[in-house]
């Protein structure tokens, strides 16, 4: 009876280990795929060694037109674009790699960026104060306005920021929009990953308004029926748009740096605004 | 009839997103199966540490949700100890973690409903405790808990739409992303709910003729 039981045990041990084994393997593989898309973290030792195979993972959570987003191009294939896109691919570019795009939930992004799995974050990020002690953050690259969407009929009615008070507001979790909405007195808030969500909850009328970003309010209100931006402004505390680099990756943070400055000298981010508005009208 | 063209129209996603699931719930099933006899096995072992492992396995699993399971492999195992899974790895490891605490409760639940005059008889014909689990008890218990464990499996191919959460390309990733195409926010969600609903329902027809046959093998 002991010894079959041992032995089980002894069983149970080695497919243990030999499961361990096998995340050791990947972790290891994993790490080595890292140092080549990590630009520079570490690569001085070998400079120039894996130019051809340098990879730029960023992460964005593309329901954020015109900012990131996604379309069916011609050939049915499935496309990320967006301004924000057309960004990473100068980055990409100055660096020498190739990009890869990740879309993940906005929730997760810093996550993402925190354990390493990509790169940079390019999505529409907010330099705000408790991000800053999580991750490294870029120069603002885009400023835009704040929009509060209604119900086309409420227009007239929620068209100023104090018509807001104590009433139900939606806006993406973790976002700017989140702390301008805490700052209604008495409003009751409704927190959802998607915008898309958040536009559902409008029209079905579990909220009274959402506060969105300008240019994706307009781009929604565009693209579904029965809805409005009214001509209340929400108060902006003149922020933009910044990229995240995980923390103590300074060289990766410059690079991003140059590339924005030589895109703003050039007005290359106007461009790619335009651009990025045309397309998702289009679809 | 909006539904049937937008899948039609999207079909590329839908269907991506489907491989995706059936693969992650395929390895939950598969995986959580083997792992949950093991802990069964381990919660109903004499020697103390043994069953004390199997029994905090269980309880933890079982009383701590999913979702957060997920996000603790998937991130905090990367910036805490450097193991880095990919998506489909640590989808796959959530997934049969905790489908194996379920399963082995339902494993434990079906081999001590096993009359014990069944290993009595095993073992005064000279079979060993391991015989005469793996060719008397298990076997019985098995076809015992068979309908318990076929409720698990759908519960594992609903769950498996979490992992969208980390990035995994399944089909609630897949919709999300029509939606955000189309702006339309009911209707994909609509075909995703029939897709999970045929792929649950074949899943318990299959398990029903299977239960049928071990039913019939009885009679003779």
């Amino acid at each position: 009876m002991m010894k079959k039981w041992s032995l089980l045990t002894i069983c149970l041990l080695v497919s243990v280990s030999l499961l361990a084994a096998c995340g050791q393997n990947k972790n290891n593989s994993g790490a080595s795929a890292n140092a080549g898309g990590k630009t520079g973290t570490s690569a001085s030792s070998a400079p120039e060694e894996s130019a051809a195979s340098k990879k730029l993972v960023v992460g964005m959570s593309a329901d954020f037109p015109p900012y990131e987003f996604h379309i069916k191009s011609a050939d049915g294939k499935d496309q990320i674009v967006g301004f924000d896109v057309d960004i990473a691919n100068e980055i990409a570019k100055d660096l020498g790699a190739e990009l890869e795009i990740k879309d993940m939930q906005f929730t997760s992004l810093l996550n993402e960026l925190k354990s390493g799995r990509v790169d940079l974050v390019i999505s529409g990020l907010s330099p705000k104060p408790e991000r800053a002690k999580e991750v490294d953050l870029s120069n603002i690259y885009y400023k835009a306005e704040q929009a509060v969407v209604v119900l086309e009929g409420d227009k007239d009615k929620y068209a100023t920021m104090e018509s807001l008070v104590g009433k139900k507001i939606g806006v993406q979790t973790g976002s700017i929009q989140e702390d301008m909405a805490k700052e209604i007195k008495d409003a009751k808030l409704t927190k959802l990953a998607k915008i898309s969500d958040i536009i559902m909850q409008l029209k079905s009328g579990r909220v009274d308004a959402a506060i969105i970003e300008g240019p994706v309010a307009e781009s929604f209100v565009k693209n579904v029926q029965g809805l409005a931006i009214t001509a209340a402004k929400p108060v902006t505390e003149d922020e933009g748009y910044v990229i995240g680099v995980k923390k103590g990756n300074t060289e990766l943070l410059n690079q991003v740096n140059t590339t924005l400055e030589r895109l703003q000298k050039d007005n290359l981010i106007d461009q790619f605004v335009q651009k990025a508005n045309e397309l998702a009208e289009q679809k | 009839m909006k539904l049937f063209e937008m899948f039609w129209e999207y079909r590329s996603y839908f269907l991506s997103g489907l491989q995706y699931t059936l693969l992650l719930a395929a390895i939950g099933v598969l995986g959580g199966f083997i792992v949950g006899i093991f802990i069964a096995l381990l919660r109903m072992s004499r020697w103390r540490i043994l069953k004390f492992i199997g029994t905090a396995w269980v309880e933890i699993l079982r009383g701590t949700p999913m979702l957060v399971q997920l996000l603790i492999i998937h991130y905090g195992f990367a910036t805490q100890f450097h193991l880095e899974f990919s998506v489909l790895e640590s989808g796959a490891i959530t997934l049969i973690l905790n489908s194996s605490a379920y399963l082995a409760e339902i494993f434990r639940a079906g081999i001590q409903g096993v009359d014990r005059g069944q290993t009595e008889a095993a073992r005064s014909l000279g079979m060993g405790s391991g015989m005469t689990m793996r060719y008397i008890v298990l076997p019985q218990a098995l076809k015992n808990v068979l309908p318990a464990i076929g409720n698990e499996f759908i519960t594992i191919i609903k769950e498996s739409s979490i992992v969208y959460v980390i990035g995994a390309a399944e089909i609630i990733y897949q919709t999300y992303t029509i939606t955000t195409i189309t702006y339309d926010a009911m209707t994909p969600y609509l075909i995703a709910a029939i897709m999970y609903f045929i792929l649950t329902f074949m899943l318990s027809k299959i398990l029903g003729v299977f239960e049928r046959k071990l039913m019939n093998r009885d009679k003779r």
